[in-house]
């Protein structure tokens, strides 16, 4: 059988490390696989709301809001606009896109690999 | 022959309970009655319908029609329209909704429900039929377009894919609560595989070559009970699979599960970014 060296392990291992669409999916996985912030993008994919409209809908105190928006903000998953004295927030299409390119790219390596 | 399951949407319970004996004598199966376009579309998702008989006025806040463009956004189930009023007004209204027949009451015998239940029942076959063949259609025109780019999920086969119309879309109404939580457990419990690092790590390793524990520890450079808890939790979710070879357990990515889940993760995203 193929043996696997520690040295070849390594290197694999390297390669996978510096590979900008792991990393950058790793991050997306990480962010979005929170149910909470799962929801909030669900919701702002329905419509842009206000935070207070986002607490409402989650029954989350509102901290616990401001902290997953915050999250969801500044990894660019959603932005936001002013409304009057208020912050809306909307979805940021543009990452979602990226996102679904770099997964496309991850994936064709299972199906052609497996089959 | 199976038999058809039919829902009433009647806020007059005489009238209702009239139809359904009807329906009775003609072998279908009158499950459920209700009075309310709420309580139609709450109830719908667990009935597993093959009919739906809806009258236009009713008890809720949303009328027969409203209901039945709700349904139809979410389910793949004919709807006809069982009304007192047959004036034009009305039915241009409902004909939006796409209904499958319209029935104007009173309904005294068989003989005013029957045929245009048959009919209906008949058209929505031949309906979800060419509706196969055009995803058919479109998936082999993405592979003769070498331009265009294939994504993962039109390349499912078409058994897979009929499986999926199955299921309603996870692009659901706010109004069905439950079914978007349904959807989002099971997605977000399969995201959680990929956000931690060492089982994402797992899984990208696997990608090229079936491996031992051992040598997924080496990998992961973690203790061996480390790793048999993350291998554990992929094989939970179905993603990979152990396969004994000899002494030694080899895994391997299992390719439905991944697909299954790459379908739901891709509509999701899509969703999001169009």
């Amino acid at each position: 059988m193929n043996e696997l060296t520690k040295n070849k392990i390594k290197t694999i291992k390297k390669k996978i490390k510096n590979n900008t669409s792991y990393n950058f999916l790793l991050e997306c996985m990480e962010i979005i696989s929170n149910e909470d912030r799962f929801f909030i993008l669900n919701l702002l994919n329905k419509k842009p709301c206000l935070l207070s409209d986002i607490e409402k809908s989650l029954n989350r105190s509102q901290p616990s809001i401001s902290h997953h928006v915050r999250i969801l903000e500044s990894h660019k998953f959603i932005h936001s606009s002013k409304r009057g004295k208020f912050k809306e927030y909307s979805i940021t299409k543009e990452t979602f896109i990226k996102l679904l390119t770099v997964w496309n790219q991850w994936f064709q390596v299972i199906r052609s690999k497996n089959d | 022959m199976t038999e058809i399951k039919v829902m009433i949407v009647e806020d007059e319970l005489i009238t209702a309970e009239a139809i359904a004996i009807l329906l009775k004598k003609l072998n279908y199966n009158p499950i459920a009655i209700v009075s309310s376009g709420e309580e139609a579309i709450s109830k719908i998702k667990n009935l597993n319908l093959d009919l739906v008989l809806m009258d236009i006025i009713l008890a809720g806040t949303i009328d027969g029609i409203e209901t039945a463009k709700i349904i139809n956004a979410n389910y793949n189930i004919p709807i006809i329209f069982i009304t007192a009023y047959g004036d034009k007004k009305t039915l241009d209204r409902a004909i939006l909704s796409e209904p499958y027949g319209y029935i104007v009451k009173p309904i005294t015998s068989e003989d005013d429900l029957l045929p245009t239940i048959e009919l209906a029942m008949y058209n929505h076959q031949v309906k979800n039929k060419l509706k196969k063949g055009n995803e058919k259609f479109e998936q082999i025109k993405q592979f003769i377009q070498p331009d265009k780019a294939i994504l993962p999920s039109q390349i499912i086969s078409p058994l897979e894919k009929e499986n999926y119309l199955e299921q309603p879309d996870e692009d659901i109404d706010p109004m069905l609560e439950i079914e978007v939580f349904d959807e989002k457990v099971n997605l977000v419990e399969w995201l959680k595989s990929f956000s931690n690092p060492e089982r994402f790590l797992i899984l990208e390793i696997l990608k090229s070559q079936p491996l031992k524990l051992d040598e997924i520890q080496m990998f992961i450079s973690k203790s061996q009970s480390t790793s048999s808890h993350h291998i554990k939790k992929l094989e939970k979710t179905g993603f990979i699979k152990g396969l004994k070879t000899g002494k030694y357990i080899y895994y391997s990515l299992n390719k439905p599960k991944i697909m299954e889940f790459v379908h739901l993760w891709e509509n999701w995203i899509k969703n999001l970014s169009s």
